[in-house]
């Protein structure tokens, strides 16, 4: 297996050639670990500077696809604006997981149960993509099509992830079977403002699903919606009626607190 | 260990414990592999390596690393500390004294990573309280203690006013 490590975009240009890409490593590892053959060669996207940093720009905030889920924890810009994303990565993994997990990574894994995934619907998150010849931006739900089916053309890469400035109150809620260290059995993220709320839920369809222009319904229409719409799977972590039963009760419970 | 068809080699150059290492390694090893197969330092564990145990913790430039999600060759110009670099000159560390005193290990599998896992949180947090050294070491599987006896050795550190 060959391995690089470019210092730059230009740099990473001139290497890509049907490489994997490679971030954290918590999911390819893992993969690797179970007996998977290494690709011929990887190349490590965790030096690109054009990946990192945290940053309010006029209209968006801006955060690179290497910035690790522990940045994400600590970033203070996210505190108050973004809490949705802040809080689910609070419960991710533990502290050597959050330490290499990017958010590029678990956006490009692609899991329904990717934690900071519903967040970043909630918010209207879109992805800036780059190859060689220039970016694409596009919305986070046109880019993960099922579990790890991603619509990232040979020689892209996920650059940015960019979340429009305007929602001021939102939270997450993250089902898992114990306190750390557990992949999400549900989890949802609501994102409210004076005229809009925007639901997001994860791990209940082969998606997240994105449900907007709620305004004006009861709690009680909401929820009912959401429930006609998931399509949840029995699986080792729970049957698809106790994840109908914890999202309709969690979902009454937050949306009571955050609409005030 | 990894699988590779092909067995590429590429130059590393890694502070462990303050020494600096050299080596020609294969790209496909882990960091733990390099650890204890190349550098004989067995302190570090493999138990499930898939990330989720915590017996394959080491410090990686001021961060707890499961070593076993981490290629070697990621580690070039890295500072590594593993348990072997945490006591100086046969003087025990404050928080492995503690361990002693409070009667925390039973057997032992697990206290290399708990024991760098809290180093670094003691560093990263001097004042931890209960909860965030319970946080602080939840990616860290004892499965004998119960951790009550963990928890005291670090809040004993860090909680001694
Ligand atoms: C013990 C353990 C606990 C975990 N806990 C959680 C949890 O609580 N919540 C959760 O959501 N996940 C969890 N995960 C899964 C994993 O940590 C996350 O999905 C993580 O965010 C993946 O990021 P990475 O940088 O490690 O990805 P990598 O493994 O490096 O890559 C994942 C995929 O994304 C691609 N990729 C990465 N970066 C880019 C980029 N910039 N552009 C294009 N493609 C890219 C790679 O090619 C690969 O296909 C856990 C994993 C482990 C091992």
């Amino acid at each position: 297996m060959q391995y690089y490590r470019p210092n730059s975009l230009e740099e990473y240009f001139n290497v890509i050639d049907s490489q994997t890409l490679y971030a954290g490593g918590t999911d390819l590892i893992p993969r690797y670990e179970r007996g998977e053959i290494l690709p011929q060669s990887i190349i490590d996207l965790k030096r690109l500077p054009e990946l990192q940093g945290i940053q309010e720009i006029q209209n968006s905030l801006e955060i690179g696809a290497a910035v690790t889920i522990e940045e994400i924890k600590n970033s203070e810009l996210l505190t108050s604006k973004y809490q949705a994303l802040q809080e689910s990565s609070i419960d991710f993994g533990s502290v050597q997981i959050r330490n290499r997990a990017t958010i590029g990574g678990n956006i490009c894994n692609a899991s329904p149960a990717g934690d900071t995934l519903s967040p970043l619907y909630a918010f209207d998150a879109k992805l800036l993509l780059t190859n060689k010849n220039g970016h694409r931006l596009i919305n986070i739900e046109d880019f993960i099509f099922g579990p790890g089916k991603i619509n990232l053309e040979e020689g892209e890469l996920l650059q940015k992830i960019l979340i429009p400035k305007t929602k001021t109150k939102s939270v997450f809620y993250k089902l898992g079977l114990r306190e750390a260290m557990a992949i999400s059995v549900i989890n949802f993220a609501i994102v409210h403002d004076k005229n809009e709320l925007t639901i997001a839920v994860g791990a209940v369809a082969p998606t997240v699903l994105k449900f907007s222009g709620l305004t004006g319904l009861t709690i009680e229409d909401i929820i009912s919606g959401i429930d006609q719409t998931i399509s949840p799977i029995d699986d080792i972590r729970g049957t698809a009626d106790y994840r109908r039963k914890v999202l309709r009760n969690m979902l009454a419970y937050e949306l009571s607190k955050i609409i005030d | 260990m990894l699988v590779s068809e092909n067995q590429d080699f590429q130059n590393i150059s890694v502070i462990v414990n303050g020494q600096n290492v050299d080596k020609k390694i294969r790209t496909h090893l882990r960091l733990l592999d390099f650890l204890r197969n190349e550098l004989n330092l067995t302190g570090a564990k493999e138990v499930c390596a898939e990330g989720e145990c915590g017996a394959c913790t080491v410090i990686m430039d001021g961060k707890i690393v499961n070593s076993c999600l981490v290629l070697a060759v990621e580690a070039d110009g890295a500072e590594i500390t593993t348990i072997e670099g945490v006591s100086k000159a046969d003087q025990l560390s404050k928080l492995q004294q503690a361990f002693v005193d409070y009667h925390s290990v039973q057997c032992g599998y697990c206290i290399p990573g708990m024991i760098l896992a809290g180093e670094q949180l003691i560093k990263d947090s001097p004042e931890a309280s209960i909860e965030e050294i319970k946080y602080g070491i939840s990616g860290n599987i004892c499965r004998c203690t119960g951790y009550t006896k963990i928890i005291d050795a670090v809040a004993s550190i860090t909680q001694k006013g």
